[in-house]
């Protein structure tokens, strides 16, 4: 069956660019005298020729002397000749990569922006605009909580321009980044996930200390500190790397702990520094310091009898080393 | 109360005793010179001293007395430390601890051979006597100190003698004579500026005694001893405080326990009023000053408690709470070391005291080597008004933990509730 014309696809990170090849031989390579012009430095001037027998199959030729190329990953010395089906071949042309596609490939589903569930935080721009809001709130009225003087209002005023100041540079960071990669702005997704970011550990934190109260221990603060310091940042980068750049799961996964990565070490050692001092003999007595206004808890309150008996009950320690 | 013990570590101070010219002192000197020594300990490993002070012979030629705080090393780890006298004359020799009175910081030891008279004792002279104390203050040589004698110390739980004199570490163990040239103290502590401490001679005949009982041979279980001395001296005193009518003290709207016998004071803390400031804040510290030296890092006996009352009409509940929470981290010095105790564990609940809510906690840290002797920590936080609190802390090092206990009931059964 002759074959009629083929698509040629070089990949290239942002947006694929795609040739059809009608007129054979078609030459490929970085000169400007080519047929489809490479501008990549590994490319050589005059990299390869396709051809198209007369039984219409495709005949394939290298004509670099420098990087060379492969044919689905196998070097390409000597011509050879291929029929195009409907799995695509694979060339590389030095380190570009490039496919050669039957016409009647069947494409992907398109990909519906995904604006249900969590994922409405990212993709409505007046969501952006209220957790930017509630997170700058949350952390002026953190400071209010914390000071036990009265302050007038310029002054916690003045404390959120610095809390602005980070969010924005972050999300321009964030957005400048998906610009690069997807080619368009998404301005609100990283405004959001700056501000998910920053307003997160707070959260936790409230959670944590609540539930120290609530179970008078130490341990549901210890969880979720863990969980603020090594899951929270992936999690959110992954969700917007799902929505944003629409990518696979896995992948989108391998992108989110690559960017957290840094974050998440500097944890790592943090956590490694916490390990070695708990071991070390501190001479503090650990128990649940929190108190709440709330006074939510699961003790209920004893008689001074009960609870003298109980202390009474106290074991003594026993040396562990 | 500041107090510096008086044995003299390789730091050596740029602190010079004052030389007096006074005839009796120059007899004294001359009469008592056979008598004093300087002891050491030494580092086996290196045969180097590590610790010097001051000791002298009674009640037979080979027998000396010293201060427990001069050969704790020694105690503490008797592989790596040994103990040596060293005389006016720099002749020395080895020495035996024969018993410790750990309560009065007192030890026995005693010698290779005779060394020369032992000195006599006398009791406490009049208040306003001479009195002169001996010693090798900072490794100097051998001085006579003149000074004044002030009394027992009857507020204090260890009844040591006020001396009006100078004593300079190095001195620690040494004699103090009257003008016999009998002894009546023994060198123990300063706080600087001519206060200095001594130890009553009664207790050292007391300790002489037992080691005479045991025909001046060492007990076969050193630590057993002391470990004993702590425990039922603990005992005693949470006993004797039991006992007593308690005065009490108001804090906000609480009546709490203030001085509970004669050797404990209590001192208000409340801070000035800030400018700006939403909080009000009352508090109250008591203490005794019972130290009692174990050794370089800790010592026991001392028992401390304090209240913290916090109030902030203008501060929504969750702020009050915030800076109330931040403040439930009781400033009571806990300092250990981990030779010598475990780490704590604590007990905590919620528990109702005169007629409030308090998240309250027990902890208690045994001691390794003087098993049944505990630190006891305490802190008790109200939790059930919305813009005041109550913080209670106690703490009880070196103590019996059930008497420790028994004395934290009472103390919370006297809490009252004012409205």
């Amino acid at each position: 069956m002759a074959q009629l014309e083929c698509v040629l696809e070089v990949i290239t990170h942002s947006l694929n660019h795609y040739h059809r090849l009608r007129d054979f031989p078609v030459r490929i390579g970085r000169a400007l005298d080519n047929d489809i012009i490479l501008s990549d430095a590994t490319v050589s001037p005059h990299h390869m020729e396709i051809d198209r027998a007369a039984d219409g199959q495709l005949v394939l030729r290298n004509l670099s002397l420098e990087n060379g190329s492969k044919v689905n990953r196998q070097p390409l010395t000597e011509p050879v000749t291929l029929a195009l089906e409907q799995q695509p071949i694979r060339l590389s042309l030095g380190s570009r990569r490039i496919r050669l596609l039957h016409p009647a490939m069947e494409v992907g589903q398109t990909s519906v922006r995904n604006c249900s569930g969590l994922y409405v935080l990212f993709c409505r721009p007046i969501w952006s605009l209220v957790l930017m809001a509630f997170t700058l709130l949350a952390l002026v009225f953190e400071n209010y909580l914390d000071t036990i003087y009265s302050k007038e209002m310029s002054y916690y005023v003045s404390d959120l321009l610095p809390y602005l100041l980070i969010m924005l540079a972050l999300t321009l960071l964030v957005a400048g980044i998906s610009r690069l990669s997807i080619q368009r702005w998404e301005v609100g997704a990283a405004l959001s996930l700056v501000a998910l970011i920053m307003l997160g550990p707070h959260v936790l934190g409230e959670i944590g200390h609540a539930a120290n109260y609530l179970f008078t221990a130490v341990w549901p603060m210890q969880l979720l500190l863990l969980a603020s310091n090594f899951l929270l940042l992936p999690l959110l980068l992954y969700l917007y790397i799902r929505l944003v750049h629409q990518s696979a799961g896995l992948a989108a996964l391998g992108s989110a702990l690559l960017f957290s990565a840094p974050v998440m070490l500097f944890q790592v050692s943090d956590m490694a520094d916490q390990v070695l001092l708990t071991s070390e003999f501190s001479g503090d007595a650990v128990f649940s310091r929190e108190l709440s206004s709330f006074d939510a808890r699961l003790l209920p309150t004893l008689s001074l009898d009960e609870f003298i008996a109980e202390a009474t009950e106290l074991p003594p320690t026993k040396a562990n080393n | 109360m500041y107090r510096l013990i008086l044995t003299l570590l390789w730091v050596v101070g740029l602190l010079y005793p004052s030389a007096y010219a006074i005839t009796r002192s120059t007899s004294l000197y001359t009469e008592a010179e056979q008598s004093i020594y300087q002891i050491q300990v030494l580092n086996r490993k290196t045969g180097n001293k590590t610790t010097i002070g001051s000791g002298f012979l009674i009640e037979r030629g080979d027998i000396l007395a010293t201060n427990y705080h001069v050969v704790s090393d020694y105690v503490d780890d008797p592989g790596s430390f040994r103990l040596e006298y060293l005389s006016t004359t720099d002749e020395s020799g080895e020495l035996e601890l024969l018993g410790v009175d750990i309560l009065h910081d007192l030890a026995v030891l005693k010698a290779d051979g005779l060394l020369g008279k032992p000195l006599q004792t006398d009791d406490v002279p009049e208040k306003g006597a001479e009195l002169y104390s001996l010693g090798n203050p900072l490794d100097l040589g051998f001085s006579i100190v003149p000074g004044t004698n002030n009394g027992i110390l009857s507020n204090t739980e260890d009844h040591n003698i006020l001396f009006s004199g100078n004593l300079n570490p190095g001195m620690s163990g040494g004699p103090t004579l009257n003008e016999n040239g009998h002894v009546i103290g023994i060198n123990v502590a300063t706080a600087g500026n001519d206060v200095s401490f001594l130890v009553s001679v009664q207790y050292l005949n007391i300790l002489l005694e037992k080691i005479k009982m045991r025909s001046f041979k060492p007990p076969d279980d050193l630590h057993g001893d002391i470990t004993n001395q702590l425990s039922s001296h603990s005992i005693e005193m949470l006993e004797r405080l039991l006992d007593n009518e308690w005065k009490t003290l108001r804090i906000g709207q609480f009546e709490v326990p203030a001085e509970m016998g004669r050797s404990i004071s209590c001192w208000d803390s409340s801070t000035e009023p800030e400018e700006r400031g939403l909080m009000t804040i009352f508090a109250a510290q008591c203490s005794n000053d019972l130290q009692i030296y174990l050794n370089n890092k800790v010592t026991v006996g001392g028992m401390q408690y304090q209240y913290n009352w916090y109030e902030a009409k203008t501060m929504i509940p969750p702020r009050f709470y915030r800076s109330y929470e931040s403040m439930n981290n009781s400033g009571l010095q806990a300092n250990a070391d981990k030779k010598s105790v475990t780490d704590f564990s604590c007990h905590t609940r919620f528990v109702q005291v005169a007629a409030q809510h308090f998240k309250m906690t027990v902890c208690r840290r045994d001691y390794r080597r003087y098993s049944g002797l505990s630190d006891v920590l305490v802190t008790g936080a109200m939790v059930s008004e919305k813009q005041r609190g109550l913080l209670f802390d106690l703490y009880m090092p070196g103590s019996d933990f059930q008497q420790a206990i028994r004395l934290l009931k009472r103390m919370l059964e006297a809490f009252q509730w004012r409205s």
